[in-house]
């Protein structure tokens, strides 16, 4: 792999990678999604769109990588240490199940089926996150919604990146 | 380069499991958590996970509840809703009437839980 040939080319593209992550969560929030969908983690998944292009072209563990910086570096930035839990679990889960589904790319699954299960996972990780930060299980009763709105933004996500990865080089 | 895109896109049947599989999970959770047919009967208003005011929603007028400055809940007639709060989201009051047992409404940012129980859920399971 070419990237274990060239560190310094690999580590300047994850850091590009990290760095467009956050820039993209922040012109997220200017979307008024949730305007028109009143629900918590309603969103569009644009800093899942750089997960699903490294799950795809990336190894595993430079992905996480990746994941990991942009949730550390989009709390300091104003996402505080609840804000942490959050993006770190939601984060973390829509990599590890994007990781196991892009195995299946091109036999069983297109990248709709890939975005939507990490759209899917990033929801249940939040989800899960606001009950451990909550100590309730209140937050469940938001799931299913999430999980309708994961069908449709995962698949907007997937268009996205599909256009994105036609015009990128491998 | 255009067929390489649409190669990306082609949907498989795993797209289609996978869909599936997300739309009868949200529809099964939903039925899990709503079914119950019994009315609304009692707003719970839990702060970090507890209880801390039990609101009756079976008389006919409407009164308001003020768990702490700033956020005022409206309740009554089998209803209730974050009718005001002054946290950064919005969320809640944004979230609207809860009628039906097993809706929530949650503010994060205050740890805030308004819940619908059903009516007599307890009588219910002794009688």
């Amino acid at each position: 792999m070419r990237s274990a040939d060239n560190p310094v080319r690999s580590v300047t593209r994850d850091a590009l990678l990290v760095a467009l992550a956050l820039a993209l969560s922040y012109l997220e929030r200017l979307l008024p999604v949730q305007a028109l969908i009143p629900l918590p983690g309603v969103k569009l998944g644009l800093a899942n769109l750089v997960t699903l292009y490294a799950v795809c072209r990336l190894p595993l563990p430079e992905t996480l990588g990746i994941v990991l910086c942009r949730c550390l570096l989009g709390a300091l930035f104003g996402g505080g240490i609840t804000g942490l839990m959050f993006s770190l679990l939601g984060g973390v889960l829509a990599a590890l199940a994007m990781a196991a589904a892009v195995r299946g790319l091109d036999r069983s699954l297109s990248l709709l089926g890939v975005s939507m299960l990490g759209a899917a996972a990033h929801h249940l990780g939040q989800i899960l996150a606001s009950v451990l930060t909550l100590g309730s299980w209140a937050p469940l009763a938001y799931l299913p919604a999430l999980l309708l709105s994961a069908v449709a933004m995962g698949a907007v996500t997937a268009v996205l990146a599909a256009g994105i990865m036609s015009r990128l080089p491998e | 380069m255009s067929g390489k895109r649409s190669g990306l896109l082609r949907p498989r049947w795993g797209d289609l499991a996978v869909g599936l599989a997300l739309l009868l999970s949200a529809a099964l959770l939903w039925a899990a958590l709503f079914s119950s047919g019994a009315g609304a009967g009692t707003a719970v208003v839990l702060r970090d996970g507890e209880e801390i005011a039990r609101l009756e929603l079976r008389g006919a007028g409407m009164a308001e509840f003020s768990p702490e400055p700033g956020v005022t809940i409206r309740y009554g007639g089998g209803r209730a809703a974050f009718l005001r709060s002054d946290c950064p989201d919005g969320v809640c009051v944004r979230t609207g009437w809860l009628t039906r047992p097993g809706q929530s409404a949650v503010c994060l940012p205050k740890r805030l839980i308004l819940r619908i129980e059903g009516e007599g859920d307890v009588d219910a399971v002794s009688g």
